[in-house]
């Protein structure tokens, strides 16, 4: 009898149909009961990633035949490779993000050129050499919990770049900051750049990527500078070129924009630049009394006293905004008159005093007609607030009649 | 009384004209029949008369500001700015406009704690304190729909936040916060809807419920104080001229009083509404919302399993309804007015700390 069970059930398992696997797969399935936490984390940590909805997600990466859970999944003869080294990152991920035709599937958009441009970068170069502790592909993004570029927890959104490329860079003793004395997340991090992004949440302002490259990653060389901060200060950048400085820079191997402005530590532009005092950065080649000296403080007077008009016209438009006027007219000047000194700050780049001198006009009329227009609307409130005291006053004389004839109607 | 013949010549007046047509000296001698309890709280009846006074300043100005105003998303904040700018006295007009609606609210809620702790709302009165409480629910939701019609940031967002904590409302909260919206998001169709409510339904129902309002407190009077008719011996004073030179009084230090506060402390349009831009710091509503909006604040996100917002706002429409109830519920005739001072004390000490915190 026992035997006819047993021949049932052998009969029964041989020819019943296998079962369908479970919906997350027999990778998640399997890994999500391990108790050894380095097999069972990425299955929870896979699921946020921007992965997690491709077919076949953990062979992709790993290898083996996902469709049979045991034997077949982890065959190196199917290709499984376990772990794959540092060494192996960059072809890893290249595997699928430098074919175009499978890329295309999921957005024509998407660039297929991160593989090559690694190739060509520092990182690239140096784990050619051997290096591993070299940044790969998943230093910066991560690798089960890869987020899309513009998910605010992925380590390569704006606000988290300084911190993913300081986590090596800003590292004292790190192979990467021995070059440098100082610590490029600390000065970026107090920069102007830096407070746009970290404290005003400015994406547009520049992170580590956006002047070293991404993918690609090498520091600007020294004639390269102006084509970096150019990518935003075009202007800035085209004038100083045009300008009588750009020859002796590159003879001299000035680092261009980061002579006068410093490279990671860069601060508000203001006139201090041209001055004599500890700010100033003319009088590190121009001495006192020289003919480049001489303009600098010509550039520098000029500039201030625009400044002034500015301010003082802004001033007055600032005091009858406080009082409840509204000025329309006088918005669209400030907006003219910001727009002529930010175009002065770009003539100083090509040292030409005479288009500094046309635009200090134009901000000096801007400025007087601000003035005027704040003046008129306050000179009219002014009227109408003694126009109502007297109003008041007579409002005041009526109710103490009335008052009075109150008291009269009492007393009778 | 026999009607008096129309007069056709000139000899009596514009006095006698309009006498003959509209009887004044008819009204006059009604006003002189009318008397009016005067004692030591007697100051509080000048409260009704005040808030009617500002309603027509509101009314007034809100009209000006209709013949400028575009309700459409392109062109609302534009309007009210070319309001402020362009049309002469604009900007005064628009100040009256928001003085006015705070004062109004502000002497609606005074009037009413003022019936509420006097207990003047006993039989026979019972009507005229709902439709009172009505009045007060009615002005408030004209002033959130008023709000938001500038399209300014802060209003957009007060819009957001306010129609948000309508959802919390027990079983309609859902369907209330899509019907006030005119949607999913506060956009356009919001403010129409809003411009609508805020020029002609509740001008309306207010209308309607003041002028049943006015009718019976003429029918049934202004009552004495329960302590006061105790003690009896309390004079009265006819309402004309006593009491009308009294109103008189107070409605012109309350148009002096709008107007230096449009004059000397106008209010700031603000920028123009970005949906895409966050809420700005410290965003609060108008002081009138603020007990609900702190209470709220103070509440636990989670009580007994419920979640702290709905618990609140149901509390609050528990509230309402047991103010409306109040002449219904205290029938007695020397009844306790501590819930009165229970929620005066509460309304007032929430309206500041929501200020100050």
């Amino acid at each position: 009898m026992a035997g006819l069970i047993s021949g049932v059930l052998i009969f029964g398992l041989t020819f019943a149909e296998p079962s369908p696997p479970p919906p997350e797969g027999y990778c998640i399935h399997c890994h999500t009961q391990q108790d050894e936490r380095r097999l069972a984390v990425p299955t929870s940590s896979i699921a946020k990633s921007v992965h997690a909805h491709l077919e076949g997600t953990c062979v992709n990466c790993h290898g083996g035949d996902a469709r049979e859970p045991t034997k077949r999944a982890h065959d190196p003869r199917l290709g499984f490779r376990g772990k794959p080294t540092t060494a192996d990152a960059p072809r890893v991920c290249g595997g699928c993000h430098a074919d175009a035709a499978f890329i295309r599937r999921f957005s024509a958009k998407l660039s297929v050129d991160q593989l090559s441009l690694y190739r060509v970068s520092i990182h690239g170069q140096e784990l050619e050499r051997g290096n591993l502790e070299v940044a790969t592909c998943v230093s910066c993004h991560r690798f089960h919990d890869v987020r899309h570029v513009g998910d605010p927890e992925s380590p390569v959104f704006p606000t988290n770049v300084s911190q993913t490329c300081g986590g090596c860079h800003g590292k004292k003793g790190h192979a990467a900051t021995k070059h440098s004395r100082r610590n490029p997340l600390e000065d970026w991090s107090a920069s102007v750049h830096g407070k746009a992004v970290l404290e005003k949440g400015d994406l547009s302002a520049p992170t580590c990527n956006d002047c070293h490259g991404d993918h690609g990653a090498s520091p600007p060389g020294t004639s390269d500078i102006h084509l970096a901060c150019g990518q935003c200060h075009s202007q800035e950048s085209a004038k100083f070129m045009e300008g009588p400085h750009a020859e002796p820079f590159d003879r001299l191997g000035f680092a261009q924009c980061v002579e006068c402005h410093s490279n990671h530590l860069v601060e508000p532009a203001s006139e201090a630049l041209l001055s004599t005092t500890e700010r100033g950065v003319c009088r590190k080649c121009h001495k006192a009394g020289t003919e480049g000296a001489e303009a600098a403080a010509a550039m520098k007077k000029i500039l201030e006293e625009s400044r002034r008009a500015a301010d003082v016209a802004r001033t007055k438009l600032m005091v009858a905004r406080t009082v409840g006027l509204s000025l329309p007219d006088a918005d669209v000047l400030e907006a003219e008159l910001r727009t002529a000194l930010s175009r002065m700050r770009v003539d100083v780049h090509g040292m030409e005093a005479t288009a500094l001198d046309e635009e200090a006009k134009v901000v000096g009329q801007l400025a007087k007609r601000m003035q005027a227009s704040a003046d008129a609307a306050t000179a009219e409130l002014e009227l109408r607030r003694k126009g109502h005291v007297v109003f008041v006053v007579l409002v005041a004389a009526l109710v103490g009649l009335i008052l009075l004839r109150i008291r009269r109607l009492h007393e009778t | 009384m026999s009607t008096p013949a129309p007069s056709t010549s000139k000899s009596g007046g514009l006095y006698a004209w309009l006498d003959a047509r509209v009887d004044i000296t008819g009204a006059l001698n009604f006003a002189r029949t009318r008397q009016v309890p005067h004692h030591k709280l007697s100051t509080l009846y000048h409260l009704g008369g005040a808030t009617l006074f500002v309603l027509f300043m509101l009314v007034a100005s809100g009209i000006l500001l209709s013949l400028h105003y575009r309700p459409s998303l392109a062109d609302a904040h534009g309007s009210v700015q070319h309001i402020i700018t362009d049309v002469p006295f604009g900007d005064l007009i628009r100040s009256v406009h928001v003085w006015s609606a705070e004062l109004f609210i502000g002497l609606l809620i005074a009037h009413v704690f003022s019936v509420w702790l006097t207990r003047s709302y006993r039989a026979p009165r019972e009507l005229t304190w709902v439709l009172g409480s009505f009045l007060l629910l009615a002005a408030t939701f004209s002033g959130f729909t008023g709000y938001l019609l500038p399209w300014s940031e802060l209003s957009y967002n007060a819009t957001r936040v306010g129609t948000e904590m309508a959802a919390n409302v027990p079983v309609i909260g859902a369907w209330l916060r899509t019907f006030l919206r005119g949607g999913d998001e506060v956009g356009g169709q919001t403010l129409a809807r809003f411009f609508g409510l805020h020029i002609a339904l509740l001008p309306g129902t207010i209308t309607i419920f003041l002028f049943l309002h006015i009718v019976q407190v003429q029918r049934l009077g202004v009552s004495t104080p329960e302590s006061l008719a105790a003690i009896g011996g309390v004079r009265t004073l006819p309402y004309f001229p006593n009491i009308m030179l009294r109103d008189f009084a107070f409605w012109l230090t309350l148009l002096a009083l709008v107007l230096s506060l449009a004059a000397f402390a106008p209010r700031d349009l603000g920028l123009a509404a970005d949906p895409f831009r966050g809420a700005p710091e410290n965003i609060k509503p108008e002081w009138y919302f603020l007990f609900i909006y702190q209470t709220l604040k103070l509440l636990p996100a989670d009580i007994l399993g419920v979640e702290g917002d709905v618990v609140g706002v149901t509390g609050f429409c528990i509230a309402f309804l047991y103010v409306l109830a109040l002449p219904f519920i205290d029938r007695s005739a020397t009844g306790s007015t501590r819930m009165g001072w229970l929620a005066l004390s509460f309304f007032l000490g929430m309206t500041v700390y929501g200020w100050l915190d």
